[in-house]
């Protein structure tokens, strides 16, 4: 178990045994429940899942995000740089959001006050953790919309959300992010909204901008062609467990949780002449609902008996993998199903 | 380097389509011209607004060359009582309206803010103030003092008068708080104190506004009521609501003491309202981006 190993004297943050739980009408639920990773400095970690399976949730805890009825329970652990972050005094955290740790969201759209400039929103960022001076805030301001790749950024500066495109918006959300510096990225599907051109782009500038200021980056995504351009590490979410974890390149190569294999094999490829997309079947059950064993048994090509009596711990694999499913215990399972599924069809 | 302007596209937005608005446009024009008037008025005026000019010929004198507006019972002149009882009525209103909407905004803001349980306490209070009757309440409060000081009048009106406001900034922060830019502010480290200064405050200023433009019509009338029935503003201090309340013993034969402070109230108020309305117009295209 890794859940109460110690964590690398190396990592910028490390999450141990982090629980949400949510009091709803029809009892506790818990949308994260024991999720543990470490991000060093300078790496990127991408956390893919399916909706609902408790990223962006994950995502929140670092900067202690959850609102009522949400809490992370005790007994979770969050240090960044050093610090717990779920002990902290609040003045403490508020100075670690924004400029030790900023987040970037989904949706540009919104995630944007419609009555200040993108100037503004910068400056403002500023000042609220600098003594900035208003004339040098904004000179900030303006400096870091070029260099996230806004043209004219002293034109635009003076723009509102709504005079901005899509993409341009998204640039301001990353230029609101980058423009103290801080040591952690956390995105949170940065691209999801925007059309297809434009993410690579954006992904490419958010890459650059982290490798050139030595800062880590966490990636939510559901997009596995982002995970491979984008990460060293990936680690794969379900209802509320991370299933497996493994460098980027291991994880393509052989993908050893069946959940990372769906997710794969989902992933519409270039040249295939397979007509109709590869699913996994059914949905990411909602949390409350989860089967008492395996939680992903039910839509497992692989699960047997011992999946639905018995929960898979999270297998240490070495090389820095894990990965919670009993194959790793019966490896013969998967090659056994695979011949029988290859002679079906 | 430029320096950041310190507008917002909204309301220019906003003024651009008052301005077009023939409507408003007429209504601004009597507000401020009415304004201008009793605040200039007086000191143009041919007579003393409490002078006595003669008890005995120029009692009920009707409108003519030398009193435009005609003499009231104790022969003072019409028009520059209503002069000068303007200025007192415009400035009680507005100041009144200034306090009820800086005490309603703050107690909405900080409704909003808070946790659920606080929110309801303030609110259900609100609740049970906004349903007591305001005139009687101020009957009941004015009517045994022997005599208020006009800011303690301003006070006691604005009062009682908070509540509205406090219920529509309470409803729309609640609204904005959950949207995604304020977690954003939250999430760069914006405190509490600074989310609901730059980011909910500007939101909340547009209907705050029109309401409290809606207000000045709906204050001005309570004062001349008040006045009326003998507890607002106090003689010989002349206000629009205590010269109209002079002259309806003499309606039968002297109309012209009413009417010409009564038309200037129905004046200010119809302007204040029709201009309340088309501020809410102008400012509701894209006022909030709510999505």
């Amino acid at each position: 178990m890794t859940a109460t190993h110690t964590p690398p004297t190396d990592a910028l943050l490390s999450l141990r045994d982090v629980r949400v739980t949510f009091r709803t009408a029809d009892g506790v639920i818990t949308p994260v429940d024991g999720v543990s990773f470490d991000i060093a400095r300078g790496e990127t970690l991408a956390l893919v899942g399916e909706s609902g399976c408790g990223k962006s949730l994950t995502a929140l805890t670092i900067l202690r995000l959850i609102d009522a009825p949400g809490r992370i329970e005790a007994g979770s652990r969050i240090l960044f740089e050093g610090r717990d972050v779920l002990t902290l005094p609040d003045k403490e955290l508020r100075s670690i959001r924004g400029r030790q740790a900023a987040m970037i969201f989904q949706e540009p759209m919104t995630a944007l006050n419609p009555v200040y400039s993108a100037g503004e929103q910068i400056a403002e960022v500023v000042r609220t953790h600098t003594k900035a001076s208003r004339s040098e805030a904004w000179t900030r301001a303006v400096a870091m919309l070029g260099a996230v790749g806004i043209s004219s950024p002293d034109i635009r500066a003076k723009q509102f959300p709504h005079q901005l495109s899509g993409g341009m918006r998204q640039r301001v959300m990353i230029a609101m992010a980058l423009v103290l510096g801080p040591s952690l990225l956390i995105a949170d599907e940065p691209t999801t909204a925007l059309v297809v051109t434009i993410q690579a782009q954006l992904l490419d500038l958010l890459r650059e901008a982290q490798q050139a200021r030595g800062a880590s980056m966490l990636l939510i995504t559901h997009d596995l062609g982002v995970v491979a351009e984008s990460a060293q590490r990936v680690a794969v979410m379900y209802a509320g467990q991370i299933v497996e974890e493994a460098p980027v390149t291991a994880l393509f190569a052989a993908p050893q949780h069946p959940y990372t294999e769906g997710l794969m094999a989902a992933m519409p490829r270039a040249g295939s002449r397979r007509e109709r997309l590869t699913t996994i079947p059914g949905t990411v059950p909602p949390p409350g609902a989860w089967p008492l064993a395996c939680r992903f048994a039910d839509r497992c090509a692989y699960a047997w008996s011992r999946c639905t009596i018995e929960a898979p711990p999270l297998h240490q694999l070495g090389h820095g993998r894990t990965s919670r499913c009993h194959l790793v215990e019966e490896p013969a399972r998967r090659v056994a199903a695979q011949a029988t599924a290859g002679a079906a069809s | 380097m430029s320096e950041p302007r310190r507008y917002r596209s909204d309301w220019r937005g906003a003024v651009q389509r008052l301005s077009a608005d023939p409507r408003s446009v007429v209504a601004a024009s009597v507000l401020l011209g009415l304004a201008l008037l009793v605040a200039v008025g007086p000191m143009l005026a041919p007579h003393a607004p409490n002078a006595q000019l003669d008890i005995t010929k120029l009692v009920h004198v009707p409108p003519s060359r030398a009193h435009l507006l005609g003499t009231d019972v104790y022969s003072r002149d019409v028009l520059a009582r209503v002069l000068s009882g303007g200025r007192i009525s415009l400035l009680f209103a507005t100041s009144a309206v200034l306090v009820q909407t800086i005490v309603g905004t703050c107690v909405g803001l900080f409704a909003g803010l808070a946790g659920h349980r606080i929110d309801a306490i303030v609110m259900r209070g609100v609740d049970a103030g906004a349903s007591v009757p305001r005139v009687l309440f101020l009957l009941a409060l004015l009517a045994p003092l022997p005599h208020v000081p006009l800011w303690m009048l301003v006070l006691t009106v604005a009062f009682t008068g908070w509540f509205v406001t406090a219920r529509l900034v309470r409803g729309e922060v609640r609204a904005i708080r959950t949207t995604e830019f304020v977690h954003a502010a939250h999430a760069l480290g914006a405190s509490r104190l600074r989310i609901a200064m730059r980011h909910l405050l500007p939101h909340v200023l547009g209907p705050v506004l029109v309401t409290s433009t809606l207000a000045v019509g709906h204050v001005i009338v309570l004062e001349a009521g008040l006045s009326w029935l003998g507890v607002g503003v106090q003689a010989p201090q002349a206000s629009w609501g205590n010269i109209i309340a002079d002259g309806t013993e003499f309606l039968s034969i002297a109309p012209w003491v009413s009417l010409a402070p009564g038309f200037c109230l129905v004046a200010v108020v119809l302007a204040a309202s029709a201009f309340g309305d088309g501020l809410r117009d102008a400012l509701a295209p894209g006022q909030l981006a709510r999505t």
